[in-house]
Order: C-alpha cells, then sequence, then structure tokens
C-alpha cells in the first residue's frame, strides 16, 4: 500500500546518505496538520533496527562498515568513501543509520563509539613527513627509548632513525605544540600509578628525550646502575635530588614512586657516586588519556567463541585479580569490569527486597571529601530528603534509602550548601522513567543493581521496579504505587511469566550462567580501592559454589576455573550443581565460570584466603569533653547504641538522644550537641550521662554556675539593660519574673520557684513570696532543696517596719531560716525572727556604681 | 585446591561434619546467622535471612522462616544487634562470668569464638557458655572483649532498688518538676488505670485515687505518670519510663507480701520459678543468666537449679521486694 501524500518523502531519502527518524519525515507534512500518518503504512518504507526510516530498496550499509574497521583496525571512515564501498559490493544504494549506537557520525566521518574501542592505538607504519611530528609522534617502547644515545651523538638523524619505533600513532594534544624530540610509549608496571598521575601500567604518555635544564621533581624516564623491581635498569620515577654542594654534586638523588605501596614499589636512593652512572633519557611531558590518541576497535572474538583453555584465561584471570586488588583500572577487554564498579562520585540505584526497604541510592567511596563535611544531605522532589553520614560514605560505599517518585536528586552537604567547591554536584541523578519498568539484576551478594538493558538473562534474579500503572498490579508494592517484582529466571520459565515479560517490554536472551558462594560464610568481607566488596576465606576452609544457569549442548562448553597462587585448574561443567573448590592455600584467588559461546556472559568471583582473617569487633569506648559538654567525643562499636542523658536532681535521666556509633567507631554527637547545650545553659548543675549500655558509660560534670567574675559584669549588664523596666514595672512580678528575678536571682546562685506551699498565707498589701532552691552535688547524687524565700514588695521600707511577721511565716511555710526581701532595685536579707533595727539594704544601682557588688554578694547568694 | 561436583548429600554430610551438628538445627543456623553478619559488620536484615536461606540450599532445604526465627533468638540474646533501619550489626564479645561457668554474647561464630578463646564453646539454641575459665581474662583481651559479672550486664548499676526510696525519689521530682493535670490530654480525654494493691494480688484499675497510673495513647503507646494521688488529668504529675514505672510498681506491691510472691517449688535438681507479674529489663536480663524461661509461659515462669535457688530468691528480694514462697 502506497500513500500519494508520502511522494514527498521517498524523494527527501533519495537525497539523503542518511536515514531519518519517522518526527523527521512526518511532523511538517502530516502530523502538525493533525494527521495521523505512519510510514509503515507505506510498503516504500522499512525502519532500521534502532528505529529510523529508509527506502525500502535502500541497504543499510551499518553491519558492513563495522565489520570493515575491525578488519582494518582502524576507528573511522568517510561516510561517502564508505557507503561508496557498500554499494559496489552488495550492488544496491545503501544508507547508513546514525542511531547505531556502536558509531558516532560527525562531520561527514563515521567513527566507532568509544564503547567499541581498545586502548590500544592504532599503529601506522608509514605515515607522510608532513605528518610526522606534527599529527602523529613515534611509539618506542620504553626499553628501545631507554637505551638510545644521547641526543648530541644523533647527528643530522631524527630520533626515529636512532631508535627502532613500533610505528607511528596520530594524537591530538589541544595546547601542545608536538616536536621532533616527543615519542609515544607504554607505561610499564605500578609504580607510578597514584590514582592520579595517569601513568598506569599498560597506558601511554608522550615523553621529550634528553630534556634540558633542570629535572627536580619531573616524572623521567631514567636509565642507570639500579634494580628496578618491575623494570630493572631503566625506570619511570620521580626525580627528586638535593641541593647542589659546593662542587655542582647531588649528595642524594632519589627516584620516587608515585604509588603509596613503598613495599612493592620502593622509591630508589642514588648515593653520589651513583650521579654519573643515572641518565635521564627523557621527561614525561603528559600521560595520555583515551582521547588524546586514535584507538583500535576491540578485538571481536573468532566467530563468538571463547578459548577455554588453561593458559589463555589463567592470564586474564591474573590481570583481573591484579587489577582489582591493586585498585587499578580493569583490562579494556574485561567484559565484566563494568558490572562490578562501585558508585564513587556518582549515585547509583541499588534495589533489596522490599522487606529491607527497597529502592535505595547508593555514593561513596566518597575519596577525598573534606574532613569538615559531617553529613551529606540527599535532596529529592516533593520535600523529600534523606541523609548519610559522611565519615562513612568517606570510606565505602553508602545507601540511603529513598522513594522512587521523589527524583531528580541532588546532593548538598549540611552546614556547607553554598561551598561549591565539593563535586558533590557529580552526585545528581535524573528521576527515574515513568514510562517503564526499571531492571535491576541480583547479584551474588543479594543486591540488585541498575542495568540499563531490556533484555533479562535466563539463570539470572532480576529486580524490576515497576512505575505507577505499568505492570497490572505484580510484585510487591513499595510507595506511592510503585512496585517491586522479584523474578528467578533460574528456572524453567513459566509461559505466563514469558507473557508478563513481554507486555512489560522486557525479553529472556542467552543464559547467563550464575556463580554463588554455598554452605560457608566467609570470615569477613573487605573492600579494595575501588570500594568493591570481596570475601577472605579462612585458612583451611574447604569453599563450594554453586553453579546454575548452564545450558551447555553438545557443540557448546562450560568451564570453572579457579586461578590463584598454585595455578590455575578447570573443571568442564556438564550441569548445574554445587562444586568444592577444595581448601585453598593463601592468596588472592578468582574463580569463573566461562561459557564458550561469547554471547554467554562470563561470571567470576574474587576471593583471598588468609591466615587469623577474622577481624574482631572492639568494645572500647571512650567519651571525652575537653572544652565543655558542647566538645563533646565519644567512640563506640560500630552500630553500637549509645545513650545520652541529662542528669539532673533525685537522680532523674533524662534521654537526650540515642546515637549510633559510625563504621569508624566514632559516635555522631553532633546531632545532639545542640540539645546538650540548651540544657547546659539553663541547669547550674547536672552530669551529661553517656551510656554505653552494658560496656559501661561515662559520667561527664556540668557546673554550669558562673565565676564571681562573670556574676560581677552580668549583673552590671543585667542592669544597664533592663533597669528601665524594672522600675516601670514595680509591683508587675510576674511580668518582670522572666527578664529579672529568674536572671538575677540565678546570678545569685538559686533556682526560683513559685512556691505553692506560701499560697495559703494571707498577703498583706502588696506582698508576694517565691521559693529560692540550690541544686547541690551529694555523694548519692543531686539533690535540689529551698534555701531561702523572695518576699517581693513595692515598698521595702514598709516591709522591714510593719510586715516581719508575715516573713516570718512564709520562711516557716517554706522550711527555710532566711528570706530575701526586694522590691527589684533595692534587695536585703531577714533572718526568721529577727526584729533587727538596723538593716543592710543593697540598692542596685549604688552597688554597681561604687564597684561594692561582692559586698552585696556575700550578704545575697549562695555558694560563690 | 581440586575442583569437584559435590552432591548435595555429600554436602549435607559434609556440612554436619564441618559443623558438628545438623545444618537445619537452631544452633548451626544461629551460627550462619551470627558468620554473616560478623564477616559484613552490618547488613539488612532481610538481606542476611535471605542469604544464609540461599548459602543452605544447595545441602538443605531450610525456609526463610527458620532463618527469621534464629535471628530473632540471636537480637534477644544480643549477639546481634538489630538497628533502626533494619540494620543488623555485629557486637563486641562480652563474657558473663557466674560461678563455675560463663556466658558469652558475641555475633564471633561459635568455631572462630572457641579458636579465638582457645577453650571449646557449647551452645543451646541462641545461648552460648564457656565451661573452663582458666585465663579467660586474657583470651578476653585477645579479642578486644569485656569480661562483665552479671549484675553489671544485666544493668543493675544503672537502675535502682524498687524500694521506698525509689518511690521517694519520684516525690521529689513531683515536688519540683509536676506537669500541669490534663497536660497530657491534648489528643482527647485519656482512661487512666492505676496500679492498685490488695492482699490477693495487685494489678491496674480503673479508679480516681492512686499514684502510680498508666493509659494507652489513641496511637497505640503509652503513658505512665506518677503523682501525689490523683489522676494525672487532675492532678500535677512526672511522666515515667517503662522501667520506672515497672519499678515503681514493685516497689508499691513491697508494702503488701501476699502481692509480691515468687513462688518456688522444687522437683528433684530443678526448681519452677512463678513470679508475680512481668519483671523491669535488668532483673529479666539477670534472671535470664541463672534460670530458663519455661516456654509458652510469657516470661512469667522460670526453670531454676538447685545451686542457683538462693541466689535468684535473694537478689530479686532485695531488689524487687518479692517475698519468697517455697511450697
Amino acid at each position: 500500500m502506497m500513500r500519494s501524500s508520502f511522494d514527498a518523502l521517498v524523494t527527501r531519502l533519495t537525497a539523503s546518505s542518511t536515514t531519518f527518524s519517522e518526527r523527521e519525515l512526518l511532523e511538517s507534512s502530516h502530523w502538525s496538520l493533525g494527521e495521523d500518518a505512519r510510514l509503515r503504512e507505506d510498503l516504500r518504507f522499512r525502519e532500521t533496527p534502532w528505529g529510523r526510516w529508509m527506502l525500502a530498496e535502500d541497504l543499510v550499509a551499518n553491519d558492513a562498515v563495522y565489520r570493515w574497521l575491525h578488519a582494518e583496525r582502524r576507528s573511522s571512515a568517510a561516510l561517502d568513501a564508505a557507503l561508496r564501498r557498500a554499494s559496489d559490493l552488495f550492488g544496491r544504494r545503501c544508507v547508513f543509520c546514525a542511531d547505531d549506537p556502536r558509531f558516532v557520525l560527525r562531520h561527514e566521518e563515521v567513527r566507532l563509539a568509544a564503547s567499541e574501542l581498545s586502548r590500544q592505538p592504532v599503529v601506522e607504519d608509514d605515515v607522510g613527513d608532513l605528518e610526522k611530528y606534527q599529527t602523529h609522534l613515534p611509539l618506542h617502547s620504553l626499553k628501545a627509548a631507554a637505551a638510545s644515545e644521547p641526543a648530541g651523538e644523533w647527528g643530522k638523524r631524527a630520533q626515529d632513525q636512532m631508535i627502532e619505533t613500533l610505528g607511528w600513532v596520530r594524537v591530538s594534544l589541544p595546547g601542545r605544540k608536538l616536536n621532533d624530540r616527543m615519542f609515544i610509549a607504554a607505561i610499564e608496571g605500578h609504580s607510578m600509578d597514584d590514582g592520579k598521575s595517569g601513568l598506569v601500567d599498560g597506558g601511554y604518555a608522550v615523553f621529550e628525550l634528553w630534556p634540558s635544564g633542570t629535572k627536580q621533581s619531573l616524572n623521567v624516564l631514567v636509565r642507570g646502575a639500579f634494580s628496578d623491581p618491575e623494570t630493572g635498569n631503566y625506570a619511570v620515577k620521580k626525580y627528586v635530588a638535593d641541593q647542589r654542594d659546593n662542587e655542582g654534586r647531588h649528595n642524594k638523588v632519589s627516584l620516587v614512586s608515585l604509588n603509596p605501596d613503598k613495599e612493592n614499589y620502593p622509591d630508589i636512593e642514588l648515593q653520589p657516586e651513583d650521579d654519573d652512572e643515572i641518565t635521564v633519557v627523557a621527561k614525561v611531558v603528559q600521560a595520555l588519556s583515551a582521547d588524546d590518541y586514535e584507538r583500535r576497535p576491540k578485538t571481536k572474538r573468532s566467530a563468538g567463541r571463547r578459548t577455554l583453555t588453561d593458559d589463555e584465561q589463567g592470564t586474564r584471570l591474573e590481570r583481573r585479580v591484579a587489577s582489582f586488588f591493586d585498585g587499578t583500572a580493569p583490562d579494556a577487554d574485561d567484559e565484566e569490569a563494568s558490572f562490578s564498579e562501585s558508585a564513587g562520585w556518582q549515585t547509583r540505584l541499588v534495589c533489596l527486597d522490599v522487606s529491607a526497604g527497597g529502592l535505595y541510592l547508593e555514593i561513596g567511596p566518597l575519596d577525598g571529601l573534606p574532613p569538615f563535611v559531617k553529613k551529606l544531605r540527599v535532596i529529592g522532589s516533593h520535600d523529600w530528603d534523606g541523609f548519610v553520614l559522611a565519615a562513612n560514605a568517606r570510606i565505602r560505599p553508602t545507601r540511603v534509602p529513598v522513594v522512587p517518585g521523589a527524583g531528580p536528586w541532588r546532593w548538598e552537604a549540611l552546614g556547607f550548601e553554598d561551598e561549591q567547591d565539593l563535586g558533590l554536584e557529580k552526585l545528581a541523578l535524573e528521576a527515574l522513567d515513568t514510562s517503564k519498568p526499571i531492571v535491576f539484576r541480583v547479584d551474588t551478594d543479594g543486591v540488585g543493581l541498575h542495568i540499563a538493558s531490556s533484555t533479562l538473562s535466563s539463570g539470572q534474579a532480576y529486580r524490576l521496579l515497576l512505575p505507577p500503572g505499568i505492570g497490572a498490579g505484580v510484585g510487591v508494592e513499595l510507595s506511592g504505587e510503585w512496585r517491586i517484582w522479584s523474578i528467578d529466571l533460574a528456572a524453567q520459565i513459566p509461559p505466563a511469566m514469558r507473557q508478563v515479560l513481554a507486555s512489560l517490554g522486557l525479553d529472556v536472551g542467552e543464559a547467563w550462567p550464575r556463580l554463588e558462594w554455598a554452605l560457608s560464610s566467609a570470615s569477613t568481607w573487605k573492600a579494595n580501592a575501588r570500594g568493591e566488596s570481596y570475601p577472605v576465606f579462612e585458612i583451611g576452609a574447604e569453599l563450594f559454589v554453586n553453579v546454575s544457569g548452564i545450558e551447555a549442548d553438545e557443540a557448546d562448553e562450560a568451564v570453572l576455573f579457579l586461578h590463584g597462587p598454585t595455578g590455575t585448574e578447570r573443571l568442564p561443567l556438564s550441569s548445574n550443581g554445587l562444586v568444592s573448590l577444595g581448601a585453598l592455600a593463601a592468596g588472592r584467588w578468582a574463580c569463573a565460570l566461562m561459557h564458550s559461546r561469547a554471547s554467554v556472559k562470563s561470571t567470576t568471583l574474587i576471593f583471598e584466603v588468609a591466615e587469623d582473617a577474622l577481624e574482631v569487633v572492639s568494645a572500647s569506648l571512650s567519651a571525652v569533653a575537653h572544652e565543655g559538654l558542647a566538645s563533646l567525643e565519644a567512640v563506640a562499636p560500630p552500630g553500637w547504641p549509645v545513650s545520652l542523658r541529662w542528669r539532673t536532681f533525685a537522680s532523674y535521666e533524662e534521654t537526650l538522644a540515642t546515637l549510633h556509633g559510625n563504621d569508624d567507631g566514632t559516635v555522631p554527637v553532633d546531632s545532639a550537641v545542640s540539645v546538650i547545650e540548651a540544657r547546659a545553659k539553663r541547669t547550674r548543675l547536672a552530669d551529661l550521662v553517656v551510656d554505653f549500655g552494658e560496656l559501661g558509660r561515662r559520667v561527664l560534670a556540668h557546673d554550669g554556675r558562673a565565676s564571681l567574675k562573670q556574676v560581677r559584669e552580668q549583673l552590671a549588664a543585667l542592669w544597664q539593660e533592663r533597669s528601665g523596666l524594672v522600675l516601670s514595672r514595680k509591683g508587675a512580678w510576674l511580668q518582670l519574673r522572666t527578664p529579672w528575678f529568674e536572671p538575677v536571682t540565678e546570678l545569685f546562685g538559686y533556682g526560683l520557684e513559685e512556691a505553692a506551699l506560701l499560697a495559703d498565707i494571707e498577703a498583706p498589701l502588696d506582698l508576694t513570696a517565691w521559693g529560692l532552691t540550690i541544686d547541690e552535688r551529694m555523694p548519692d547524687g543531686i539533690t535540689r532543696s529551698l534555701s531561702r524565700v523572695l518576699v517581693l514588695t513595692t515598698d521595702l521600707d514598709a516591709v522591714l517596719c510593719n510586715h516581719r511577721p508575715w516573713v516570718d511565716n512564709a520562711c516557716s511555710a517554706a522550711k527555710v531560716r532566711d528570706a530575701i526581701i526586694t522590691d527589684g532595685v533595692r534587695w536585703t536579707t531577714h533572718r526568721k525572727g529577727s526584729q533587727q533595727l538596723k538593716q543592710q539594704v543593697w540598692s542596685l544601682d549604688q552597688v554597681i556604681q561604687l564597684g561594692a557588688i561582692d559586698d552585696m554578694l556575700s550578704d545575697l547568694a549562695e555558694g560563690l | 585446591m581440586s575442583l569437584s561436583y559435590v552432591t548435595r548429600e555429600e554436602a549435607a554430610k559434609r556440612l554436619a561434619h564441618s559443623q558438628a551438628r545438623d545444618p537445619d538445627s537452631i544452633e548451626a543456623l544461629c551460627d550462619l546467622v551470627r558468620a554473616e553478619v560478623h564477616a559484613r559488620k552490618h547488613a539488612p536484615r532481610a538481606v542476611t535471612i535471605s542469604r544464609v536461606a540461599r548459602l543452605l540450599a544447595p545441602a538443605v532445604s531450610v525456609d526463610e522462616q527458620g532463618v527469621e526465627e534464629a535471628c530473632d533468638a540471636l537480637e534477644r540474646e544480643g549477639d546481634v544487634m538489630l538497628n533502626p533501619g533494619g540494620i543488623l550489626y555485629a557486637t563486641p564479645t562480652r563474657v558473663v562470668v557466674l560461678k563455675e561457668s560463663a556466658r558469652i554474647f558475641s555475633s564471633l561464630p561459635t568455631h572462630a569464638l572457641s579458636k579465638a578463646l582457645e577453650r571449646d564453646v557449647f551452645a543451646q539454641g541462641a545461648s552460648r557458655m564457656i565451661r573452663s575459665l582458666d585465663g579467660i581474662a586474657e583470651a578476653i583481651d585477645d579479642v578486644s572483649g569485656v569480661m562483665l559479672t552479671p549484675e553489671a550486664w544485666a544493668g543493675f548499676e544503672r537502675s535502682p532498688v524498687a524500694d521506698t526510696a525509689f518511690l521517694e525519689k519520684l516525690d521529689q521530682r513531683l515536688e519540683w518538676q509536676a506537669l500541669g493535670a490534663g497536660s497530657l490530654e491534648k489528643d482527647g480525654e485519656l482512661e487512666w488505670r492505676t496500679w492498685q494493691v490488695y492482699p490477693e494480688g495487685a494489678r491496674w484499675r480503673r479508679s480516681n485515687e492512686g499514684q502510680l497510673w498508666w493509659a494507652r495513647t489513641r496511637f497505640g503507646g503509652h503513658h505512665r505518670a506518677w503523682t501525689a494521688g490523683a489522676s494525672p488529668a487532675t492532678s500535677g504529675f512526672i511522666t515515667l519510663s517503662q522501667d520506672e514505672a515497672d519499678r515503681a510498681r514493685f516497689a508499691l506491691s513491697r508494702q503488701l507480701e501476699s502481692a509480691s510472691l515468687l513462688s518456688m517449688e522444687r522437683s528433684g535438681t530443678r526448681v519452677a520459678a512463678k513470679l508475680p507479674g512481668w519483671l523491669p529489663r535488668p532483673e529479666y536480663r539477670w534472671l535470664s543468666l541463672h534460670a530458663v524461661p519455661v516456654a509458652d509461659s510469657k516470661g512469667m515462669n522460670w526453670e531454676i537449679s538447685t545451686e542457683a535457688e538462693a541466689l535468684v530468691s535473694k537478689v530479686l528480694t532485695e531488689r524487687l521486694g518479692l517475698v519468697v514462697e517455697v511450697r
């Protein structure tokens, strides 16, 4: 069937060497006019495997171009030339589909995508003179470069005539001009790998031969009378020399390894007499990143088969073990590497069972996160937020449970929200796509890791996170109508399940074998430098793995490899089942399940066997506060509950917070500091009890009483600030209580209580009496008792003349001997039963003016 | 090293041999949970249970329910800790020395514990003990653990005796820190019950008079309060923690012998003890070191050895004022 309105599209496609999306073709001519047209209605068009459209009579040339680039070990080709070649070959017009993820189409040039490229450079044997040292540099082996003669002895010859070169490599070093002393070489060994230099084993770097000037602190290629553990009598090291002496000689020259593991990668120390025996052959100009040079396509395994020989797999596993434990970048051809990367400085989605919290965000280890950051906050939409402790995220992958619909998410450091340089913007994560299931493959640890593929592998377990309205109610509800459906494809997949998966847009592909630990637990789990965890087993224990998902037919082979310090062993797998690895020697091991068909993913368990592998949890604890309670620091076992209690009189303990030890043993007291400070501020005498349960408790005494000097200063300041209020509100005692009487009596050393016991005593005139309490630290704890009565009056003289019996009654009712009588400004004392006519009355304004506060305090205050 | 297939039957046999017990026994399951938690230092509870079940699946069929029960028992015992968020944590080794033996609380699996302490460790259910105490202090040091008295482990040092002095301290707090009458009833009227002590026993009752009060909140929680004599709805009060309320209950019952009877019934080398009510947590922990709770008695009936009878009677009498009645 053909639609006449599509005729113009045929013309458009005929004129183009690439394909179009349906929208590009139909938007302006049909859809924008409200017409529901589809290209599938017309036989003249067909869809490419990548969802774009072309003329049905044309051929898509992508696969052919892909094969040619691989066969010729090139990474790019001109589009026109490639299509012409394909047309000549197939005898039909060919087009290119730009949505093929294997390619990038730029400036009419077809390039293989980064994921298709290895780290190996494209080495050209012959390049034109115009390209030499302009766009291309010679590639040497380090050994050959190290053995070269000094440049002064070359005469007019170029370096490529003096050093046996391996070929030429096209490089691109923005901002740097190439010169004829530069060359490229692959780094050998790990000694210069500090995680930052880029000088990693097998990586490439640009060198410059025979550098002039000082070499101090430069990374150099040096040869001499030394023996480097990795390379022998030449090495790439950082050159560090001391000051030259009067004779212009160095007394000490160090060839420094950047790798902090000095045990395996020691520095080379040279004595003065060695100075003449070392030669700096070249300096490192820069380490090359993958984008700096033209790379070869990844090697394609022949006809989709793996070679399952001990030698090949043993070597591969050895590299994998080394890369895993040394924290170096995995081999470019390591097909499993991408599945074991930890989150680091990015946020990863992790899915556990619903009962374990369901969906989590995982970050860490956050190397380089400044120590002043104590807590990280992740903020989502709809006011959702979550927190992780920076102490934990700094050293290991750390998770926070998350509501699926709360994305997008961004992170900030609590208290440093405006800090721009923390790098937390790298942790931002987009909201989840609500139009399809989010697929998590369950690893051997039971943790679901997010995968982008919509093809599931039989033999594996998955968790599908289903957005609202997707999946017709399968699985268990998590939150907000999001559901988690856990499926195990190890067994025969029932047709009904296959049907549901298909309705979700998921299909089941080839079997992917599963390999998991069985029967015995590890002694401990550790993490490598990249934060990936691995088990450590006790030496002598028999180890078992369970193999499932094997679907080997007659033409195929599945093999279990075990590689470690004693070599490589293989077991051809005929069926699923339990396999004993035996009791292994101490060392680092890899157990890999490989299938002869390369399309079947291999799976590897990396582990260690060690003596006394078990790590104990220490019961040690401490709590100190060197500079007041706000400086509290506490140590407890990880996860151990620690209660902070505020103990006042009558042994009453108020729980301020219950905290749990961090992974590094510190207790996150920061969250409780404000509460402690608030309590300390308003309590004169108390204990902060740091209770570690049965492990013990630490009691930190708090004495909040101000010193005499502080009392003088604070009383004067209080009078200056509030005297107007006191004079104007005389008699309005309740109004003056909080701003005046409470702080003043507190400076005198009392607590102020509204003594209910005086309510029954009829008060003459305007008299009011409150109780003054004191707290004391006694052997059995802190006690509180009434010490005096505070009598408030507007006419202090009248009370002294006429109302002493009433004051005596108030003292009797409160069971105390003394009273303080005041109108707020003038203060005096009265002892029960006393009729003393001449009474010392302290007027605050005069006392402060005359500097007689100390005398007043000795009469009125308690415990100074 | 020697790679070889192992049948399910052979695997079960080897597992039983290495653990010296049935692989699906409660002791074996407890040890696997301990090993998983200890090795990882902390792990989500649900994931741990599922991992343990999967670990055993190639040799024996264990459902997750069985592993969960083992996990529950370990949490009660204190060998693993369940923290907020459902995360299980490993615990340090705590050794509580009894008369001629010691109880051990730790997430270290039994074989590792035995090796570290250089002596046999006996397991029964989730509980573990050692019978040899020679050089135990040094051995505990080697695992960075602590040695505790039963009283310290139970928490006696951190909780007062239920007596008149304890009640006086509540009165002192009431004198200085009383909250206003009815201030707990912002969400609606509460149905307060008071602890009343009668010659035939003590119980919570609806009344207008009493000092110790309890009410259920509308959200299913509890309020516990102490007053001078009237309901917290009509008089000043202080709030009590659960332990304070439990202790106040025993201190009030202490006034009447018949309200706080601890019945002991001897039968051969065992003594059956019946408590007059739920014990406060420290006393419960202490008793669990010296006695075994009778199944399905909800902690009210215990079985004690005749050697421990006198000690149990003495401590519960001193701390809670229980009056021992021997039948």
